[in-house]
């Protein structure tokens, strides 16, 4: 037997810590002793909500300060349980984190937090922060959740943002390595002030969407329809024709399925069928459905 | 008093056999980052020769420089960083050698520091290439290959490099 597959399995499974989630998840094929050591790994679900937990914890008659101490049990109740994503791999059913972004200097506790999921294989990521205080900053995703490697998501993923989002930070991602493709991207509630230019380079430049569905723009639907049209139609614009001729696919090629709700425009039904005008070969069906 | 400080100053040797018959004096305090090691002198079974049945000569050596490098306090981070950047260079079968080494011993640095190697070297490459740099024959047939690759699907799209380096 190779020397490698020799070592003991702990050890192996440490390697794989050290691996993004996809060259982790490729190790299964090598040979038996690997598909073994990936199946080891702890299949872990983790699905943290405030509202939740401090509904739990205290009576309905409380003081806001108490509430606000309850707010700093809840970080602390999230940590202890990620701790092991510091030193082993694992695969993640599912991610879910719900609070109420009170303090921006929980800002970095979150990236980090987000930044240990994403760093492992997730079925499912949902990421739900809502924002107390309107003089408070927002909260915008780190960075590393949209151009990390090891972002793999295979089922769904959903951005619920309330009035938090700000997607203007993003524009300094570029993420051109292996694709990393979500199924299904979900956005809710996404609030003013949006720019759709950023949201376009923070999230389907990098997760590759192969549907979107859209909830609640605002009463922006419309025109957040219109400017994709307008993005798929640049596929066929003066420029070289999109990225036909390299390996690595720009996200018209992954995006096979809209659907936005309260979408009133020409957009929806027969009346428009982007497919066939822009030519989109792995684009099967785009779907504008009116809720 | 004068007791406690010259235990202080004090330089205990400890003497380490390698599976070689090879043997290495090494001061205490170096070989104690080894925690094997810390336990059998702990455990007053270190006042002879400590053999090492598992590391042979050539690995033990490495190991040695390590823990000399890790252990001295002259050596300042910057020094220490570019030793590790040099050490994780050496070869694989180098590598999963000391690996195993750092197992046995329980250093736990240097486990860390070679599993991270292995893994730099498994990196963006496709399980054939894996295959090919750490000499893994695979022991599936092409339709249990296949089944497996569809468990995750997403691991085995878009690019990857080929090349063994």
């Amino acid at each position: 037997m190779d020397q490698i597959s020799q070592l003991p399995d702990p050890i192996l499974q440490h390697i794989l810590f050290f691996l993004p989630a996809k060259d982790a998840a490729q190790t299964s094929v090598l040979s038996r002793t690997w598909l073994n050591v990936w199946n080891l790994l702890p299949i872990l679900t983790f699905d943290f909500d405030e509202n939740a937990f401090i509904q739990k914890h205290l009576s309905a008659e409380i003081e806001e300060q108490k509430q606000a101490d309850e707010g700093d049990a809840f970080l602390n109740h999230i940590d202890s349980p990620l701790t092991n994503l510091r030193i082993q791999k694992a695969i993640i059913q599912k991610f879910r984190l719900s609070l109420n972004f009170s303090d921006t200097k929980n800002a970095s506790c979150i990236d980090e937090w987000i930044g240990l999921a994403t760093n492992n294989c997730i079925n499912e990521l949902d990421i739900h922060i809502m924002r107390q205080d309107d003089k408070l900053d927002w909260y915008s995703l780190p960075g590393t959740v949209i151009t990390a490697k090891s972002l793999v998501v295979l089922g769904d993923v959903h951005l619920i943002e309330e009035n938090t989002f700000t997607v203007e930070e993003l524009n300094e991602i570029t993420s051109f390595c292996s694709p990393s493709v979500v199924k299904h991207l979900m956005l809710k509630d996404v609030a003013p002030p949006l720019n759709f230019e950023s949201l376009l380079d923070g999230l389907f430049w990098t997760c590759h969407p192969e549907s979107l569905s859209v909830e609640s723009m605002w009463g922006r639907s419309d025109e957040f329809m219109q400017f994709l049209r307008e993005k798929l139609m640049e596929k066929e614009g003066v420029q070289p024709v999109c990225c036909d001729s390299r390996s690595v696919k720009c996200w018209r090629h992954y995006l096979k399925g809209i659907e936005v709700e309260n979408s009133t425009t020409s957009l929806h039904g027969d009346s428009f069928s982007p497919c066939q005008d822009i030519s989109i070969a792995s684009i099967a069906k785009v779907q504008w459905v009116q809720w | 008093m004068a007791e406690a400080s010259s235990s202080i100053t004090e330089k205990f040797f400890l003497t380490l056999k390698s599976s070689d018959g090879d043997e290495f004096v090494l001061e205490e305090s170096i070989a104690i980052q080894s925690i094997t090691i810390k336990n059998m002198v702990e455990d007053g079974c270190s006042s002879s020769v400590i053999p090492l049945s598992k590391v042979d000569t050539e690995t033990l050596i490495k190991v040695i420089e390590y823990m000399k490098m890790h252990s001295s306090t002259s050596s300042n981070e910057e020094e220490i960083e570019n030793f590790d950047k040099k050490f994780v260079s050496n070869s694989i079968n180098t590598i999963l050698n000391i690996l195993e080494a750092a197992n046995f011993l329980d250093i736990n640095n240097l486990l860390e520091l070679c599993a991270e190697a292995v893994a730099n070297r498994i990196k963006n490459k496709t399980p054939e290439a894996v295959r090919k740099i750490f000499n893994i024959t695979s022991d599936f047939t092409p339709e249990e290959e296949a089944e497996i690759r569809n468990e995750t699907p997403w691991a085995f799209e878009g690019n990857l490099d080929h090349s063994l380096d």
